[in-house]
């Protein structure tokens, strides 16, 4: 399981720091890889730009989405993510800020695995990355073939 | 007499020029020429009328003078028969003949005075036609000149379009810049709720690690301070959360249906009892109470009322609640009636402002947002929503929801 590795795409110091302390908190511990930007999350995933090199094969588990990013904004990373054969079948989990319901509904339209809204407290936003961690990385079955 | 006509002649031509110059100039210059032209030409007129009486006056007297001395002929002639009784009847022939003669060349005076008077006053009245005729030019030019003026008009009028056209296009401007404004305020509202959350969320989770993971380190008094930190914070949190589900009311299309007022408020009451189960209230709810509106809000609408019913009864052994229908005035009216804590009627203004509140926190405790949302909602609605109170003595709210005329 440890082989596992978690994308977090995520701008803001804090919520980064939150996310992983939060993921320590629920003891399952996978590799975390963390991204700060739409434009880095796609040359991670793709094996372009600084990743250049990488196995485009060696894909992470899951990938924690925000929305409002720098340079390609969430929505478009998930719309180049689905678009890509290679990535299509990618469980990603959108973890927002935003309660908006234009956000909800095209992250859906697009083809996200789950919109997790980030709450205020973080005791709930530590019960919320245990049970997304639980789901997708223990319990669901990945239908991408692991390489 | 023929002096004084040809003194007329040379006045009316010096009249008869300076009208000319007048019209000259009223075609150079203002309204005023034209009207002190005109008043020339009254003045002529006037002048030949009385040039007239006078010359026919004259040759009158003229006529009368030469008839006397005809008269005085006659009578001498007749005298000097009288006297000459005797002489010969050649010399009376002659003296006949001379008188006849007088008489003939007394006619023809007569004739040739009223004659030339006519000529005279027909050159005067010619001169007058002719003066008539160049007022009348002028009048046309005026006429003209107002054609200018008409034609100011109409560019005035096309003007008046464009300034229409104009105020046209600041309309539309002013519906963009309204438009540009309401979608700031949807990208203000979308960044309190992406962004200000954030920072909440980084005070809680810190502060939840230092708790979690440095608490031997603190004192009690330490803890708790970290506590009131976090409660700070979920509060803020639940603040923006109100603060957003506002502003959503403000955007969103409301629905309208028939909706059971009565069915709504069961469920409200319901909530309710189920949150404090030990209170004793009773709830007065009225039968097949109905609005038209959207059903959603609505019961935020009740929620709200009867929530708050419920909360400022709190501190009674028991309490009524009733939510009914009645006739205030003149059109019939919802209302929410409790008999708790109550309000002095002085801050009723207050009553219906976001984060607005006219009791403390420690005594009930709130967002100050409920009324605010019920205000939108029924606003929204096209109803009304007023309140009447007494410190101690409850609380009435009442609202009016406009019927749908039916088709």
């Amino acid at each position: 399981m440890n082989n596992k590795v978690i994308l977090l795409v995520e701008d803001n110091q804090d919520d980064e720091d939150l996310a992983i302390l939060a993921f320590e908190r629920s003891r399952v511990a996978n590799a975390m890889v963390v991204v700060r930007d739409g434009q880095e999350a796609l040359d991670y995933l793709f094996g372009t730009a600084a990743h250049a090199g990488k196995d485009a094969k060696d894909l992470p588990e899951l990938v924690l989405l925000d929305l409002k990013l720098p340079k390609v904004d969430g929505l478009e990373v998930l719309r180049q993510v689905r678009a890509d054969p290679r990535t299509r079948r990618l469980p990603v989990v959108i973890l927002t800020s935003s309660g908006e319901e234009e956000d909800l509904i095209t992250s859906y339209d697009l083809g996200a695995n789950s919109y997790v809204r980030k709450p205020v407290e973080f005791a709930r936003f530590a019960e919320a990355i245990h049970q997304l961690q639980m789901y997708w990385l223990v319990l669901n079955e990945a239908p991408v073939p692991r390489g | 007499m023929i002096k004084t006509i040809e003194a007329m002649e040379q006045r009316a031509l010096e009249l008869a020029r300076s009208v000319e110059e007048a019209r000259r100039q009223a075609l150079a210059e203002t309204d005023d020429s034209i009207e002190t032209l005109e008043l020339k030409a009254r003045e002529l007129a006037r002048f030949v009328e009385t040039t007239r009486e006078k010359t026919l006056l004259q040759s009158d007297q003229t006529i009368e003078a030469l008839e006397q001395k005809a008269r005085d002929l006659a009578d001498f002639v007749e005298s000097l028969r009288c006297q000459a009784s005797l002489q010969s009847d050649s010399e009376i022939a002659l003296l006949g003949r001379q008188a006849r003669d007088l008489a003939i060349s007394v006619e023809a005076v007569r004739m040739d005075a009223r004659l030339r008077a006519e000529t005279e006053i027909a050159l005067l009245g010619r001169q007058a036609r002719d003066l008539a005729i160049s007022v009348e030019a002028v009048r046309v030019m005026t006429l003209l000149k107002s054609n200018t003026l008409i034609a100011a008009l109409r560019e005035s009028e096309k003007v008046t379009a464009r300034l229409n056209d104009e105020l046209e296009r600041r309309v539309l401007e002013r519906t963009t810049q309204l438009e540009a404004a309401n979608r700031e305020l949807e990208a203000f509202a979308y960044s309190v709720s992406h962004d200000l959350r954030a920072p909440l969320r980084a005070l809680d989770g810190f502060s939840d690690e230092l708790l979690r993971g440095y608490g031997e380190q603190f004192d009690d008094k330490g803890r708790h301070y970290l506590q009131r930190v976090r409660a700070g914070t979920r509060r803020m949190g639940e603040l923006i959360d109100d603060l957003l589900r506002l502003s959503r009311l403000s955007r969103g299309n409301i629905r309208s249906e028939r909706v059971d007022l009565s069915g709504l408020a069961q469920a409200v009451a319901a909530e309710l009892r189920q949150s404090e189960p030990d209170r004793r209230v009773f709830i007065d709810i009225g039968p097949d109470l109905a609005g038209e509106g959207d059903p959603g809000l609505l019961k935020v609408v009740l929620a709200n009322l009867m929530g708050n019913a419920w909360k400022f009864t709190g501190k009674k052994p028991e309490a009524t609640i009733v939510f009914g229908r009645t006739e205030q005035k003149g059109l019939p009216a919802f209302f929410v009636r409790d008999d708790g804590a109550g309000f002095d009627m002085r801050h009723a203004s207050k009553l219906f402002g976001a984060f607005q509140r006219l009791h403390p926190q420690r005594d009930f405790p709130g967002n100050g947002i409920g009324l605010a949302t019920v205000q939108r909602i029924i606003r929204r609605h096209g109803g009304q929503i007023w309140a009447e109170s007494l410190p101690g003595g409850g609380a009435t709210f009442y609202f009016t929801l406009p019927e749908k005329e039916s088709a």
